[in-house]
């Protein structure tokens, strides 16, 4: 027969393993929330970055850096092309509709 | 402002170009038109009905009922439907076994004189639809990506498709300061910096420019009997534009017409609608404006009314 003692320690360690045991529940919740909501973005970026475009954090990032005061219609903001075909022009080049 | 990339090169038989400001979804403005151009160089033997191993080709030689295709061909095929309830079928891209007979089975090479043909082509008279076009059996479901028609109907991408690719485009390029995308002749305008570029309308009878205007974000298709023009097999002036009634080239007095609208598919039913509807007809299917050139070389701009008489796709469906 336990004394009343014993049983104030019994229901302090069960209190303990039940407040550990939520705790963990409650750790593995959140784990598992935050990974379901991050998961599809990841694989979403890596597919982009796997096809050489941009997120479009990093598009928003760069069209900010292109259309930036210090460097308007500077020459050093103009593109350089990449391919022989290529051509810049400080404005847009204007483009005809015809029937083909 | 930066400076602009642009690509120009051949497809589709005839010129297109790309033209990106600003990085974007493509990348930068230079990767953002080699890729553009990749697509629309994919799309041109995706699409082509002179290739048999296009994929055009395979669908149009399948003889099941209903058959898988791509998620672009699926699109393809609904634009089609589409455009023939809502023109009551004068833009009628099932028309491939008449426009062959007619004599377009390849390349034509040069072009016909417009005035010579005009002096020697048939009396106007608008088209009209054909009721029982293979147009109005055909169901498409682009989530599932089927096609189902009916025996014999065979597609023809022709300038619905090229309205198409350009709105393709434009949804990625949309995330860039401004770009241009000229896909033989169909153009689409836009861009999130709201730069104004000029649109030239270029005439059927000469290099001249007939009209030009700035815009920064809008579509527009020019359609016409000029360019893709023959004699037929009788020594008779032909061209691509068919009068689904008649199965034969459409006179209708109108040589060529330019329709605006927010997509370039839009733009593209539109100027084909117009052009074969003739002089009386024209303007009611330019609600965003557009400019026709009649017969005797004579442009008229048409104002934007903004008043469609024609059903959207839905009340049509």
């Amino acid at each position: 027969m336990s004394r009343p003692a014993d049983k104030t320690i019994i229901a302090a360690a069960k209190k303990e393993a039940r407040a550990r045991r939520t705790g963990r529940i409650r750790r593995a919740a959140a784990i598992l929330g935050v990974a379901a909501f991050l998961g599809p973005f990841g694989a979403i970026y890596a597919k982009q970055s796997g096809i050489g475009t941009q997120t479009v954090a990093d598009a928003v990032k760069s069209v900010e850096t292109t259309l930036s005061p210090s460097d308007n219609g500077s020459p050093a903001a103009t593109a350089s092309p990449s391919s022989s075909s290529s051509t810049n022009t400080a404005t847009p080049a204007p483009v005809t509709t015809q029937q083909s | 402002m930066s400076g602009e990339a642009s690509l120009t090169f051949d497809c589709f038989g005839s010129t297109c170009s790309v033209h990106v400001i600003g990085d974007g979804l493509a990348g930068t403005p230079e990767q953002a038109v080699a890729w553009a151009r990749g697509r629309l160089l994919a799309w041109h033997h995706q699409f082509s009905r002179f290739e048999p191993d296009s994929e055009l080709s395979r669908l149009n030689a399948n003889d099941s009922p209903i058959v898988h295709v791509s998620h672009v061909m699926a699109r393809l095929a609904k634009l089609v439907a589409d455009a023939w309830l809502l023109t009551s079928g004068l833009v009628d891209g099932t028309m491939t076994g008449a426009i062959e007979r007619a004599g377009y089975s390849g390349d034509l090479g040069r072009p016909l004189p417009l005035r010579a043909a005009l002096a020697n082509a048939p009396a106007r008279q608008p088209a009209a639809g054909n009721p029982g076009s293979g147009a109005a059996h055909l169901d498409v479901d682009v989530r599932a990506r089927t096609v189902a028609r009916p025996a014999g109907v065979r597609l023809d991408s022709g300038g619905l498709a090229k309205g198409l690719f350009c709105d393709i485009l434009a949804d990625t390029l949309e995330s860039h300061a401004a770009f241009a995308v000229d896909c033989a002749g169909d153009v689409r305008l836009g861009g999130h910096g709201g730069f104004a570029r000029e649109l030239r309308v270029a005439s059927p009878f000469g290099d001249e420019i007939l009209h030009a205007g700035e815009h920064a974000a809008i579509a527009a298709a020019t359609s016409g009997i000029g360019k893709r023009s023959w004699l037929d097999g009788e020594g008779n002036p032909a061209h691509h534009l068919l009068d689904p009634s008649s199965g034969r080239p459409a006179f209708t007095g109108l040589v060529q017409v330019t329709a605006l609208a927010p997509k370039a598919s839009v733009a593209e039913v539109c100027a084909k609608a117009a052009l074969l509807s003739g002089p009386e007809g024209a303007r009611r299917w330019l609600p965003d404006g557009g400019l026709l050139v009649h017969d005797d070389g004579g442009a008229e701009a048409i104002a934007a009314t903004g008043t469609r008489e024609w059903p959207t796709t839905r009340q049509a469906a």
